[in-house]
């Protein structure tokens, strides 16, 4: 059967009135709960965890393919119409978005998002579909060796691309691999970093980081500037839609953010930061005569471009997951955890041996995607109630979730401590200006690491030169160092000229 | 050379001092591993080993970082911003109402522990109306437990309220 054939059965099977169900809910879940202030897809998914607990496999993974899609265009509606962004893809869009919001143009940009979002959204998916199973065709040969490999470079690229410096970067990275190390040693059986507390032997749980770091980490730091900080909503008047001269402005920065947004998910650049950024960048400098003095001011294309990129990227760091079995973000790592609750190990086998699971999630985006335009631009104004729940409320029911979710999943106090501390880290996080995701990445796959790690050596019984052996790990680690060097050196380049020209 | 730092800068020395010395914990955890008798290829010290290293330089090169003067930006803050001191109180209400709820999960069942913490973050965060804020939290976790419960079939403790309520609604408990 060839893949189109595979995709097929997929929206036969994701189309099913039984699982279709399971779709809704999940695009309303997704799009409730990424509306709500302070709550980003990562968290949204994380929340929604025990949810599918009693769920079968495919409905739970179609719904959470809903929920992925949903929490990206609730993100949206919230950094357009808040003055406060909810999460990091859509810092970009809140831009020109609330700009475009205060002067009453707050439909054009919703509209704008949210078609984008599904034009950027289909289109991407399209390619996963194309991209994914040979991908993991590829992936089939690879030794642990070249896995190692593609882990440091993730390690790396996500930990010194994210945030405003490297070395914090890398902080985060080695704090998330810390507790990763907490617990049995998967071969030998010995007991790391426990101090004798026995619930800790099986690890940390890493629903429970992921959402303690989120939620709770960003409820206290939200506390310690509570006297300092304000929120208003930008009142919408009239439809969400655009004219013809909208239309104009935004199709090309929707096809050249999907263009952006997809390739930065599929290599581990880390989060969305990076390609809604340089998706705003583009159509700045692209931007001709009137258009281009709007930028700054509440530019169209400055909502359209990074929107597109956003949601392309999420459709784009599914590749690696499903592929490789490696997150190269915070959302794709919760959703790594879905599948592992079920013992479906993501990677180059899935194709072979779940092909009817794969194919009915890439059919469930597509679907999913569908759906949240039908059911977001008509019922905008429903949506955006949800901004005006009082913030003491808000907060309160974030983090009641939250230690539900940290509870849930094993009913452990012990879980529930963890997610303390861990929340008060995440806190600290955030007050010393040292990004999360790094840490999420490390605590997923800081074990996965050491165990490729040690596969390789037991292989070539204790011979460390094979860590080097073959094209992919030569190049990936040459990549690696022109990454640490390149920059550095640039700079004192730069340096050097400015010396010379005074 | 302190002199030059600022005050939000020391306690970011103070937060990066304490991940110095969890890399200290965690080389020392390492050497004290118990290791089996059997014939491994890979000691599982390698990799913590590495781990704290990487911790320990990182670690210590934020320290510079600061020494240097440049301090972190805290999170959706700009960089002229004047530096503002935590809102400890807040914080602290908060902390404790979360502190509370793990106490009291098991002992005293979901809603009313739930409710405790709802309480507490939502009087942190400026809610005044008490009385109002009391009867919403309870009816906030009553609903959450039992549509938990009852349509997702995750078990949560039950205690008195628990079981009163199951009670009122005949044999669904």
């Amino acid at each position: 059967m060839g893949n189109f054939d595979y995709l097929l059965t997929g929206f036969e099977s994701a189309l099913a009135s039984g699982n279709l169900i399971y779709g809704f809910i999940g695009v309303f879940l997704g799009t409730l709960v990424g509306v709500l202030p302070g709550i980003g897809p990562a968290l949204a998914i994380g929340l929604l965890l025990p949810i599918t607990l009693t769920v079968q496999p495919t409905q739970a993974l179609i719904m959470f393919a809903a929920i992925y899609y949903g929490a990206m265009y609730g993100g949206s509606t919230t950094s357009i119409l808040l003055n406060t962004p909810g999460e990091s893809g859509s810092v970009i869009t809140a831009v020109e978005g609330n700009k475009m919001a205060r002067a009453g143009k707050a439909g054009a940009a919703l509209a704008t998002a949210a078609i984008g979002s599904f034009v950027a959204g289909t289109l991407a998916t399209l390619l996963l579909a194309v991209a994914a199973p040979q991908l993991a065709e590829f992936a089939i040969q690879v030794q642990p060796a070249g896995f190692l490999a593609l882990i440091i470079t993730a390690f790396f690229t996500v930990g010194t691309l994210l945030g405003s410096s490297r070395i914090r970067g890398v902080l985060a990275l080695s704090v998330g691999l810390v507790v990763g190390l907490i617990g049995a040693d998967l071969q030998t059986g010995s007991i790391r970093l426990t101090f004798g507390n026995n619930n800790a032997i099986d690890g940390i749980e890493t629903v429970t980081v992921i959402v303690a770091l989120f939620a709770l980490g960003e409820i206290l730091y939200l506390a310690s500037r509570f006297k300092h900080s304000e929120w208003q909503v930008t009142p919408v008047s009239g439809r969400a839609m655009m004219n013809k001269k909208e239309w104009k402005r935004s199709w090309k920065p929707w096809l050249r953010g999907t263009a952006i947004g997809f390739p930065l998910g599929v290599i581990p650049a880390g989060g969305s930061e990076v390609p809604t950024f340089l998706s705003y960048a583009t159509e700045k400098k692209l931007a001709k005569g009137e258009n281009k003095e709007e930028f700054g001011k509440g530019a169209i294309e400055g909502v359209a471009g990074p929107e597109a990129a956003n949601n392309a990227n999420a459709a784009g760091a599914l590749v690696p997951l499903l592929a490789l079995g490696l997150p190269t973000s915070a959302t794709a790592a919760v959703v790594l955890v879905a599948f592992q609750s079920y013992n479906i190990q993501p990677g180059p086998l899935l194709f072979v041996t779940n092909p009817n699971l794969v194919w009915a999630l890439i059919a469930s985006l597509f679907i999913g995607n569908t759906l949240l335009l039908v059911l977001n631009l008509p019922f905008i104004k429903f949506w955006i109630k949800l901004l005006y729940i009082p913030r003491p409320y808000l907060y309160a029911g974030i983090t009641t979730f939250a230690l539900l979710g940290g509870y849930a999943l094993n009913s452990s106090i012990f879980d529930l401590q963890m997610a303390l501390v861990v929340g008060f880290i995440g806190y600290l996080f955030r007050r010393f200006g040292v990004p999360i995701t790094p840490m999420v990445i490390g605590a997923i796959l800081g074990p996965l690491a050491e165990l490729y790690y040690k596969r390789t050596i037991q292989i070539s019984q204790g011979d460390h030169s094979v860590l080097f052996d073959g094209l992919l790990t030569k190049s990936l680690y040459t990549f690696l160092l022109l990454l640490i060097v390149l920059p550095p050196l640039y700079r004192l380049i730069k340096r050097g000229k400015q010396n010379s020209t005074k | 050379m302190l002199s030059k730092v600022s005050q939000a800068g020391k306690g970011e020395l103070a937060f990066a001092g304490s991940l110095f010395l969890i890399s200290l914990v965690v080389f020392w955890d390492t050497h004290k591993l118990v290791i089996p008798d059997n014939n491994v290829a890979v000691s599982p010290r390698t990799f913590p080993y590495i781990v704290a290293t990487v911790l320990l330089l990182a670690s210590i090169g934020v320290v510079i970082e600061v020494l240097r003067g440049r301090a972190a930006t805290p999170e959706g803050v700009a960089p002229s911003e004047p530096f503002q001191r935590a809102d400890f109180k807040t914080m602290g209400i908060i902390v404790g109402s979360i502190g509370l709820h793990v106490f009291l999960l098991e002992r005293t069942g979901y809603i009313i522990s739930a409710a405790i913490s709802f309480w507490g973050v939502a009087y942190a965060f400026g809610s005044k109306k008490m009385l109002r804020l009391g009867l919403i939290s309870l009816i906030f976790t009553t609903v959450v437990y039992y549509s938990f419960t009852t349509f997702l079939d995750i078990q949560l403790p039950r205690w008195i309220i628990e079981d009163f309520i199951a009670g009122l609604g005949g044999s669904n408990g």
